[in-house]
């Protein structure tokens, strides 16, 4: 029989089935990989922070050394003549590097001191006077130009230039003096006053004669080309000795650089200003003023330009120092010196003033006490006791270092570290009274053409301009882009969500120099005459739209069935595009009629917006202007405002929506009561993301506004904005400079800017999480 | 602004390229003492040129024909305005710094701090800032101060303010009309020289219309018939005039070639390209190379061709004999 026997239990052949011993343990390389990507992870998540620290700290690094107060180094002096020979001496000058200062002695002798090879004394070639003394003299610094006037009544101007040679790799400095004009007076020239323009050269003396002290004026010209200048002329001589009172003394004579003023001032603290107007040769007398009026003892101790010729520095009898300044006012219609800077008072009366060739600063005080000052500003940048008795002091020409004769007749040159001077606290946050502004203001106008320009560095129109921008651009982006999350999430049907969304996130792509391009060169020129069909359709647009749901809702059943819910736009869109080509035909029949302004070339009245608004508002009409920004920039922040704040709405739970419109609510009030608060908080950060983006948004701003630094709320004026700033400027901002340092500024005003915002919505949106949480 | 005003000059470019030298009379011929380029062996390399923009054609121009001539050299110009040249050659950027003013001693301090020399100026060509006037305005020219009168809201010049045309002395149908003024903005040489020259450093009046570029301003003034305004010579067209500008009433000068070298014309300006020379040390070739060809006979033509003038021979000679140092 068959039987099936009984397999034995036998063990199936092949390796044992032993479990592994290991097979708890994970592989090496997953092992080893872990332990990699766990530290790679924290030394890259490191990097980031100290990365984010390190642009933090750099910027910093460039911002902070421009508080740095004046450093002059007493102790190293940087230069130390032997002493110059006995003799009085009444003038000093130097190169612009200040290695070869010279001063000039009474008897008409020039002593140069070389500074750069242990402070040799020698004596210049020229001899100008014989037998003779120098009664008066004027120097002013960087003229060029000495002028001098004599006990036997000599007039003279002495040229004195200096030119660098290069040699073997070292420069060293060569002098030229000559006699660049002679005149004679009756009698000795007790005061001498010089300007000089390119083509114009004034020497006012004022001459002890026989019978009384005389006022004289010289004008010495020449023709100006450019290929070259024809010589100096005596043109006209001019008797101003009318300008002078009996019984008053003349304290000192001031000519403008245009050799258009004189101004003279009297012992008695009073200050007369002549001006001369083109090319007449004669003065008319425009302002008496006393700069020390309110004071008991008006006298002026010492007086004297700033660099420019704008702004007179007084420094009174007491010690008192003010500035006036040329400005023009709408009562006043000529320019005359208005008061507009108070400094801290020196202890005791000025002995010396010199002006800085470079910037508004200047340099006065007494015996051994010297301060250095900013006008801009109004600071103090410097002031200090010195171990010797100064007798003539200057600013060196590149604002790098002073220059001291002392009374043992050594010059001293003492270096100077002031690189940042027009910036303090006040002066980028706070009203300054600029140079020929009639009131002090905002001012942002960083550089000039020329060098006597004084820069204008307030930051709040720039941080205006932020503003501005960023508020227009939200005006225009904030409904469009909330309204629209409200309706993609709640309303419409999701079948064409799926399309929306993908389509909207393709716009935030768009490069925002592509939109600025668009909006300078195609958008600004349409909008510039179409701003009446702007005004259509911003009515017709939101009016219309009530009206077609109203009239949707009238209509019977029978015909609202065929839109189900979800696909309303099929009837709203065709019929918001017809009312947007309406709206745009529409408004120029509406400027005719609404808009008219008479026609200064013809006189008639015609319907033009754009002269309209000025007209009207007092305020500018641009091309480029502020509603432009806000529509290109609103297309930029858009999509970002509508994705996050579409994705906070879809995230509301779907019961709490069944829940509402179970319990009969209807779709907008579900929308409006339930998921909106609901969704708060994310809609809160689209919001917060969305103006992030518009405070920082530059090439739209750079390409689409006229870029003024301009403080109004108008929305047909552009604006500056701290960005677009930065992206403009720095390529002509030279490295370490006071206007780079600036822009470094501007960019931690705007980091600070975003980063209060941003932290303001954090702290809400946790507020609103919290209120509308979820259970 | 300068950003947006690239491409503003893009756009106008063709107004550019055929200048508007209309008037037979007034064509300027080039000094023929100005020697003829001769081309040397052996310059080739890149050369960078970063400044003004209103020297961006110029250059442009001149780079064309200096590439004819080497055709392994390769030239980038770049025109963002003439403050932008100081910088460009302080940090090494470029070897050309075309600039429509004169340096400033600040920028050349700069410079010196880093070099331990000034930079050389070389003049390239004469433009006279020219006062612009409908065609249709009679009127054949105005003193500095009248112009100072009607640009200006600080009349440094003396005057008070104009405001109607009859107010220059015009009378008839043109006594009450308003004068409609057009300036260039803010961040312009062209702005800055005018403001220095005519305001005499003074401010301009709030209604200046600031148009973005020198084109701009003579669109403005061809299509108002009141307008007034300035820019430089190489932007007239045939449907402005030319004022002409002097001190005095009766000594007034139009902006001609021969008015501008004798000095008479008062607006008159060099345009400059700076460069950094070691005073020791001869300019590199292909520096030298571009520069000898802008101040020779084709490289003025260019000049004239644009619209500017060009130098006269004692002035091209200074430049050649300093460049070759």
């Amino acid at each position: 029989m068959n039987t099936i026997p009984e397999q034995p239990e036998t063990e199936i052949p092949g390796p044992r089935r032993i479990p592994d011993p290991k097979r708890f343990e994970a592989s090496r390389l997953v092992l080893w990989t872990d332990a990699f990507m766990n530290r790679f992870i924290k030394v890259g998540g490191l990097f980031v922070v100290v990365a984010v620290i390190g642009i933090f700290v750099f910027i910093l690094s460039q911002v902070l050394p421009m508080f740095q107060s004046a450093k002059v180094d007493i102790e190293g002096s940087a230069g130390f003549s032997d002493p110059l020979p006995e003799g009085e001496y009444v003038a000093i000058a130097v190169d612009e590097w200040g290695e070869r200062p010279f001063a000039l002695r009474q008897d008409g002798r020039f002593f140069f001191s070389d500074l750069a090879d242990g402070g040799k004394v020698s004596e210049g070639d020229l001899a100008f006077l014989e037998n003779d003394t120098i009664s008066a003299v004027e120097a002013v610094p960087g003229s060029g130009v000495i002028a001098v006037g004599t006990a036997q009544g000599g007039v003279h101007l002495i040229d004195y230039s200096y030119e660098p040679v290069f040699a073997a790799g070292k420069r060293t400095i060569e002098e030229k003096l000559s006699k660049a004009y002679s005149g004679r007076v009756d009698g000795a020239v007790r005061e001498v006053g010089f300007g000089q323009s390119g083509a114009a050269r004034l020497v006012v003396t004022l001459v002890d004669t026989a019978d009384g002290q005389r006022l004289l004026a010289t004008l010495i010209e020449r023709k100006r080309s450019l290929v070259g200048s024809g010589a100096w002329r005596e043109t006209a001589a001019i008797d101003m000795t009318g300008a002078l009172r009996s019984g008053v003394a003349v304290k000192s004579i001031h000519v403008t650089d245009r050799a258009d003023s004189v101004l003279v001032i009297f012992e008695n603290g009073e200050v007369d200003y002549h001006f001369r107007s083109g090319t007449e040769a004669s003065f008319e007398l425009r302002q008496t003023f006393r700069p020390f009026q309110d004071l008991e003892d008006q006298k002026i101790a010492e007086s004297g330009f700033l660099f420019g010729d704008v702004s007179l520095v007084f420094i009174s009898a007491t010690g008192e120092n003010r500035i006036y300044s040329l400005y023009r006012t709408e009562e006043e219609p000529v320019r005359i010196f208005h008061q507009t800077k108070v400094f801290k008072a020196l202890p005791e009366a000025a002995e010396f003033f010199s002006k800085s060739l470079r910037n508004k600063a200047f340099i006065t005080g007494y015996r051994d006490h010297v301060s250095l000052r900013f006008s801009t500003t109004e600071k103090v940048r410097w002031e200090s006791d010195l171990p010797f008795q100064v007798s003539h002091a200057l600013i060196g020409s590149k604002y790098d270092s002073l220059l001291f004769l002392s009374d043992e007749r050594r010059f001293h040159r003492l270096v100077l570290d002031d690189p940042h001077p027009e910036v303090s606290f006040h002066a980028l946050f706070g009203k300054v009274w600029y140079e020929g502004s009639p009131e002090p203001k905002y001012e942002w106008q960083s550089t000039g053409g020329s060098d006597d320009f004084e820069p204008k560095l307030s930051l709040v129109p720039l941080i205006f301009g932020s503003l501005k921008g960023t508020f227009y651009a939200l005006l225009f982006a904030l409904p469009i882009a909330l309204f629209g999350a409200i309706y993609t999430s709640e309303f419409l049907h999701p079948r064409n969500k799926v399309y929306v969304k993908p389509v909207m996130e393709i716009m935030a792509s768009l490069p925002s120099v592509v939109l600025g391009f668009l909006a300078a060169l195609w958008l600004a020129p349409i909008l510039e005459n179409r701003v009446p069909s702007l005004l259509c359709i911003a009515f017709l647009l939101p009016a219309g739209s009530f009206l077609i749901g109203w009239l949707w809702s009238r209509q019977p059943q029978a015909i609202r069935k065929y839109v189900p819910a979800g696909r309303e736009f099929l009837y709203f869109t065709p019929v918001l595009l017809l009312l947007l080509v309406a709206g745009w035909h529409l408004g120029p029949p509406l400027e005719q009629v609404l808009f008219r302004v008479k026609d200064s070339a013809s006189g008639e009245m015609v319907g033009d917006f754009t002269r309209w608004w000025p007209a009207v508002t007092g305020t500018a009409y641009e091309q480029r202007n502020s509603l432009v920004v806000g529509f290109m920039m609103g297309f930029a922040v858009i999509p970002i405002i509508f994705t996050i704040a579409e994705d906070s709405l879809s995230n509301v739970p779907g019961s709490l929506r069944s829940g509402s419109l179970a319990l009969g609510a209807s779709r907008w009030q579900t929308a409006w009561r339930v998921v909106l608060p609901t969704a708060s908080a994310g809609i809160f950060s689209a919001l917060m993301i969305g103006l992030g983006r518009a405070v920082g948004e530059t090439m739209i701003v750079v390409m689409a506004t006229g870029n003024t630094p301009i403080m109004e709320w108008n929305i047909f004026s552009g604006m500056r904005t701290l960005s677009a700033n930065i992206a403009v400027e720095l390529p002509e901002a030279p490295h370490h400079g006071t206007l780079y340092r600036t822009l470094f500024l501007g960019a931690v005003v705007l980091f600070l800017l975003t980063f209060t915002v941003n932290t303001i919505a954090e702290v809400l949106r946790q507020h609103l999480r919290e209120r509308y949480k979820l259970v | 602004m300068k950003l947006s005003l690239d491409l503003l000059n893009a756009g106008m470019m063709a107004a550019l390229v055929f200048p508007a030298w209309s008037r037979a009379d007034e064509v300027v011929k080039v000094d023929a003492a100005i020697p003829v380029y001769k081309t040397v062996s052996g310059v080739t390399g890149n050369l960078n040129s970063i400044g003004s923009d209103t020297l961006n054609n110029l250059m442009t121009l001149w780079a064309e024909g200096f590439k004819a001539k080497y055709p392994n050299v390769n030239i980038q110009i770049e025109g963002k305005g003439s403050s932008t040249a100081p910088v460009a050659l302080i940090e090494g950027t470029a070897q050309l710094g075309p600039m429509s003013r004169a340096m400033k001693s600040e920028e050349i301090d700069e410079f010196e701090k880093k070099f331990g020399y000034k930079p050389i100026e070389v003049k390239v060509a004469i433009d006279a800032l020219a006062v612009y006037t409908h065609k249709d305005n009679p009127i054949k020219g105005l003193t500095l101060k009248q112009i100072d009168s009607i640009f200006s809201s600080t009349f440094k010049g003396g005057g008070t303010a104009i405001t109607k045309w009859g107010q220059t002395g015009m009378d008839a149908e043109w006594a009450d009309k308003d004068i409609s003024k057009y300036g260039r903005n803010s961040a312009s040489g062209t702005y800055g020289f005018f403001k220095d020259e005519a305001l005499l450093k003074g401010d301009f009046d709030a209604s200046v219309k600031e148009q973005p570029g020198s084109s701009a301003v003579v669109q403005g003034v061809a299509s108002d018939l009141g307008g007034i305004g300035y820019s430089g010579i190489g932007y007239r067209t045939s449907s402005v005039n030319a004022i002409a500008l002097g001190t005095s009433p009766d000594a007034l000068f139009e902006p001609t070639y021969e008015n501008c070298l004798s000095g008479d014309f008062p607006l008159s300006r060099f345009l400059y390209v700076y460069v950094n020379k070691n005073p020791e040390k001869p300019l590199d070739g292909l520096t030298l190379e571009f520069l000898r060809f802008v101040v020779s006979q084709e490289g003025q033509e260019v000049v004239v061709k644009d619209g500017y003038y060009p130098m006269p021979a004692e002035v091209a000679d200074e430049v050649l004999a300093e460049i070759s140092k």
